[in-house]
């Protein structure tokens, strides 16, 4: 599913030039649930952002279903990513100004659903979620654990082949942490490759693999499972 | 799609209350002024297109200037013989009609026959009865293919109809004009409808050529080179070629006035005119029916409307860069999950352009409410009906449109090219991006601000040196009272001797025309023993002895007229230097008058009085003679200064002793000056107003702009005064920026402004020129204001506790 080779990136000052990913390979197969640990500044959200194809890396390869797209262009990227990659963030990243019902939508009118089908879509990833009741609420009339549970319905309604989650549960208390941890477990085990940063061992338990970095490189590889 | 962009849009508006307000306000202040200028300019479009035979319809215009090419004048009209000529000289012209103007001074005494109530009423036609056979008039009552061809017949107005018959058919019921032995009696052959249709032609009647007195006067006069005051239009078949018709009338003129204009000294050539371009391409024409309006003037007011809307449009720019940082989450957040720089540009130019239709929506009934007040300052009747024209509102959603992209196009852009990875790492994004701009922007908005307020002072100076020049009269407190009728003329003794016993009348004295009175009569005047085609133009007026004591001209040599005066004229010190006399060697001299007869007449000079300014304030003084006349048209009583309203009571009581049932119409000089400076004040009133708006949308901008910048800056404030800064120094550092860009505004607006009222100053003969103060003046209000907005805040910001700041950052 995702394969990079040699990957680097670096970011430079006039006088510095920091090595964010230093030749970091590594693999990720299809319907595999990897987390990525390490301290801060390791480079794990850099790597996430290259792999959500958010940034573009300065070396090395990137395959993401067998297609080389470290060298596509803007354009090309969020057309990609808009069709497979779901993104869930530590701070929930919702848009304040629209409702649940409006934020888990998005996506798909991005993706030119028609809207009949983006309503039915919606429903069902909302009575999923459990988070049905709420459809007409704001993100700050909702719980931490709430607004979590929007962010992941927002990340899997358009059927992604990759979630990335950063710090998903960075930002809830040990019950809604847990209770998000399932939701991706079960999407993992529904067919969807998960690749999650985390601080936390205990989050990291959930997946089948952790890969630990140090200053841009893979420093050791756990097999969970 | 669209929809989501509408909803976030409208809920982003209503998030950030303050910006939208800000935006909305200016947006709307300037859609506003866009809107009334459009209102304006739209009243004055398609004049005459309504006549069926519009596109055919041409109007003679005639550039008269003597031999010797001294001078050349542009006029709206031709002689009395020219219509027909040309009718039957060129095979193209299939009809011809000609219109004396009666005039909106020279206006008439009626009353209905046999009631003793009468109105002096302008805007009166001499017409031959062709006339609708070329213009398209909608008539109510009788039937517009005869009602103009018995002698004194009268076709009139609905809004006359109604004032003199009041609800009675007007139709072949009696009108008299005059009194005494000049009555006339006219019988009422028609009524049209005065609201159809836009026109340079706005008669409140229209008397048949064919009646005795001026009609015959026109009928009779053969002569091609004189007289020029027939207002001529011809009406050309279907698919004629006008511009053949144009080369051929120098050879008209040759075959039929060479012999005139010879022995008057004259030279003319003659001009067709669409009559469908008379309303906006007639500037500078002389002798013209009414007013009309000027492209120029309409492209100066939609150039002004235009800046006040990029003024508004800079405040919408200047703020949603500025606040970019506070959108910086979501535009990450939208990328992220799948949008495209373009579906962003798209749903920020949907913002944009809904604020700007806010704006327009709010501006319809304030539009709609100032209706009244926009008809007074542009000095037309304006009604609410003319905002329903599909136009009008198809002009508003462009003018939304265009404002919506221009103003949201670079935020769009800014906003859109955010990479969604620097902000989801930092949680924020830098509103540094912008900032050159942001500061051209506001640069603009002080540039823009202090030329209007430039451009309004020396307009204002140039109204005030206009008025209060010397005019080698004393125009304060002289009226002038009309002597219209045959009547009036013949109680002038009895009128004068009354007037002699009233305490407040200081003197008074007969003239031809009033100070101030535009009239463009003059005589074709030579020196004797020299070239009579050497001529001079002289402006020429009758006057009683004692005119020049009664409106304070000093004489400078001879003696003022007396009774006996036949061929005694007292001209001015122009005139001396037109014909090079020495003024001591004056007193005697004589001067050739081009009668057109066989032999011309001389008259003698027997004395001299100092310049003084005769008719339009505008223009230079220019050569008059004034000779001895008893039964003149005015006359002009200089009254005490001290109650003048008693005054004129006891006149008014006098005048209505003598000639009963004739109201007094009378002006106040001072006043008729002011008049005639009406289109400067109408100029200068629309200036201020669109400065104080242009001025108002700074003010908003920059206030928006300070509340931005010192939030920003909440932190570094704090901790500069918890290392000891005072708040001067504070405001110092915030304000100092501000002030550099003042100053490059003002350095840009000083050579635009220059420029631009140099331009428009050289077409006043007696001008100011350009004053350095001016400027200073304008960067001064603006400094003041810019203190006032700016300095306000600044000073809050810095008096804040830094313990507060440092806290909330």
């Amino acid at each position: 599913m995702i394969k990079i080779t040699n990957l680097e990136k670096y970011y430079k000052t006039e006088e510095v030039k920091t090595i964010a990913l230093n030749k970091l390979s590594f693999e990720v197969k299809e319907g595999e649930f990897a987390a990525i640990m390490g301290p801060s500044g390791c480079g794990k959200s850099t790597l996430l952002n290259i792999l959500g194809m958010l940034d573009d890396p300065d070396g090395g390869s990137y395959l993401f279903n067998g297609i080389e797209v470290a060298n596509f262009n803007e354009r090309k990227r969020a057309n990609l990513r808009k069709h497979n990659i779901g993104f869930v963030f530590q701070s929930f990243n919702l848009i304040d100004e629209l409702t649940v019902f409006e934020n888990v939508e998005l996506p798909l009118i991005y993706t030119g659903v028609k809207p009949a089908d983006r309503k039915a879509r919606v429903d069902e990833v909302l009575e999923k979620m459990q988070i049905m009741h709420r459809r007409k609420h704001f993100p700050q009339q909702l719980s931490g654990g709430q607004q979590q549970r929007v962010a992941v319905a927002r990340a899997v309604v358009n059927n992604p082949k990759v979630i990335l989650a950063d710090e998903p549960t960075g930002n809830l208390d040990s019950s809604n942490g847990n209770e998000v941890m399932d939701l991706l477990t079960e999407l993992n085990e529904a067919g969807t490759t998960i690749i999650m940063v985390t601080h936390s061992e205990h989050d990291a338990k959930f997946s089948h693999r952790i890969i630990r970095m140090l200053d841009g490189q893979k420093v050791t590889e756990n097999v969970l499972v | 799609m669209w929809k989501t962009y509408f909803k976030t849009a409208w809920r982003n508006i209503l998030k950030n209350r303050t910006q939208a307000f800000i935006n909305i306000l200016g947006l709307t202040l300037g859609t506003l002024s866009c809107l009334a200028i459009m209102v304006y300019i739209f009243s004055q479009l398609n004049f005459d297109t309504h006549h069926e035979h519009a596109d055919e319809v041409y109007r003679l215009r005639t550039f008269i200037g003597s031999t010797n090419g001294s001078r050349e004048s542009n006029f709206a009209t031709a002689g009395p013989p020219y219509a027909f000529a040309m009718k039957d000289e060129f095979p193209e012209v299939e009809e011809a009609t000609r219109i004396v103007y009666l005039g909106s001074e020279n206006s008439e005494l009626l009353r209905p026959k046999g009631q003793k109530e009468a109105y002096f009423e302008a805007e009166g036609y001499l017409a031959d009865s062709t006339i609708f056979r070329i213009f398209t008039f909608k008539f109510i009552k009788g039937d517009s293919k005869r009602a103009l061809n018995e002698p004194n017949s009268i076709v009139i107005s609905s809004g006359m109809a109604e004032k003199y018959f009041k609800g009675d058919n007007p139709l072949n019921q009696y009108l008299v004009q005059g009194s005494g032995e000049d009555e006339l009696l006219l019988k009422v052959t028609g009524v049209f409808d005065e609201n159809f249709g836009k026109s340079h032609l706005r008669p409140n009647y229209i008397l048949s050529m064919n009646t005795p007195g001026m009609g015959e006067f026109v009928r009779n006069t053969t002569d091609f080179a004189t007289q020029n005051f027939v207002h001529t239009y011809v009406k050309l078949a279907k698919n004629a070629d006008v511009d053949l018709v144009r080369t051929k009338l120098p050879g008209f003129l040759e075959k039929y006035a060479k012999k005139d204009l010879e022995k008057w000294g004259k030279s003319k050539k003659l001009y067709l005119q669409n009559i469908q371009d008379i309303n906006l391409h007639s500037a500078g024409i002389e002798s013209q029916i009414g007013k009309t309006s000027d492209i120029n003037y309409l492209k100066m007011l939609a150039i002004l409307a235009l800046f006040i809307q990029l003024v508004a449009s800079v405040n919408f720019i200047n703020l949603s860069t500025a606040r970019a940082h506070k959108r910086a989450k979501e535009i990450g957040i939208r990328k992220t999950i799948g949008a495209s720089k373009n579906t962003l540009i798209k749903q920020f130019l949907c913002e944009s352009v809904i604020l700007a239709f806010v704006a327009a929506f709010i501006s319809i009934p304030l539009i709609a409410l100032g209706m009244p007040l926009l008809g007074g300052l542009f000095q037309t009747s304006l009604t609410i009906d003319i905002l329903w024209n599909w136009e009008i509102l198809a002009g508003l959603v462009v003018i939304a449109v265009l404002t919506g992209l221009v103003a949201g196009m670079y935020p769009a852009f800014l906003l859109a090219g955010i990479k969604p990875v620097r902000i989801l790492k930092s949680g924020s994004f830098s509103s540094s991006s912008g900032g050159f701009l942001r500061e051209a922007l506001v640069v603009f908005q002080f540039m823009v601000s202090i030329g209007l307020i430039a451009a309004v002072i020396i307009i204002l100076n140039q109204i005030h040196h206009t008025l209060d020049k010397d005019l080698g009269y004393s125009k304060e407190n002289i009226i002038a009272i009309k002597l219209g009728t045959d009547e009036a003329k013949d109680a002038i003794q009895q009128l004068s001797n009354s007037l002699g016993n009233i305490p407040g009348v200081t003197s008074a004295a007969l003239s031809d025309m009033y100070p101030s009175q535009v009239r463009d009569a003059d005589l074709a005047i030579y020196l004797p023993g020299e070239d009579p085609n050497k001529i001079q133009t002289m402006v020429y007026n009758g006057i009683s002895p004692g005119y020049f004591e009664t409106v304070g001209t000093k004489m400078m040599y001879g003696r003022t007229l007396s009774e006996t005066d036949t061929l005694g004229i007292i001209v001015n010190e122009s005139a001396l230097k037109a014909f090079n006399l020495k003024p001591e060697k004056a007193i005697g001299q004589q001067l050739m008058y081009k009668t057109g007869g066989e032999t011309d007449q001389a008259l003698e000079i027997v004395g001299v009085t100092e310049d003084f300014q005769f008719t339009e304030l505008k223009s230079v003084t220019r050569p008059i003679l004034n000779y001895m006349d008893s039964r003149t048209d005015w006359m002009v009583v200089r009254i005490a200064g001290n109650d003048i309203s008693q005054t004129l009571d006891k006149i008014n009581t006098s005048w209505n002793d003598i000639l009963r049932h004739k109201p007094m119409e009378y002006r106040f000089v001072d006043e008729e000056l002011e008049r005639l400076l009406s289109e400067e004040k109408r100029l200068a009133r629309i200036s201020t107003i669109f400065t104080v708006l242009a001025v108002i949308l700074c003010t908003l901008g920059l206030f928006g702009l300070i509340s931005f910048i010192a939030e920003q800056k909440r932190k570094e404030i704090g901790i500069r005064k918890v290392l000891g800064a005072n708040v001067p120094s504070i405001v110092n550092l915030l304000l100092r920026d501000f002030v550099i860009l003042l100053l490059i505004g003002l350095a840009l607006a000083v050579p635009i402004t220059w420029y631009q009222m140099e331009e428009w100053l050289s077409s006043y003969p007696d001008r100011i020129s350009i004053q350095w103060w001016t400027f200073v003046l304008a960067g001064g209000i603006s400094f003041i204001i810019m203190i006032f907005t700016v300095g306000l805040k600044t000073i809050r910001t810095a008096s804040t506790n830094p313990v507060k700041n440092l806290r909330t950052e």
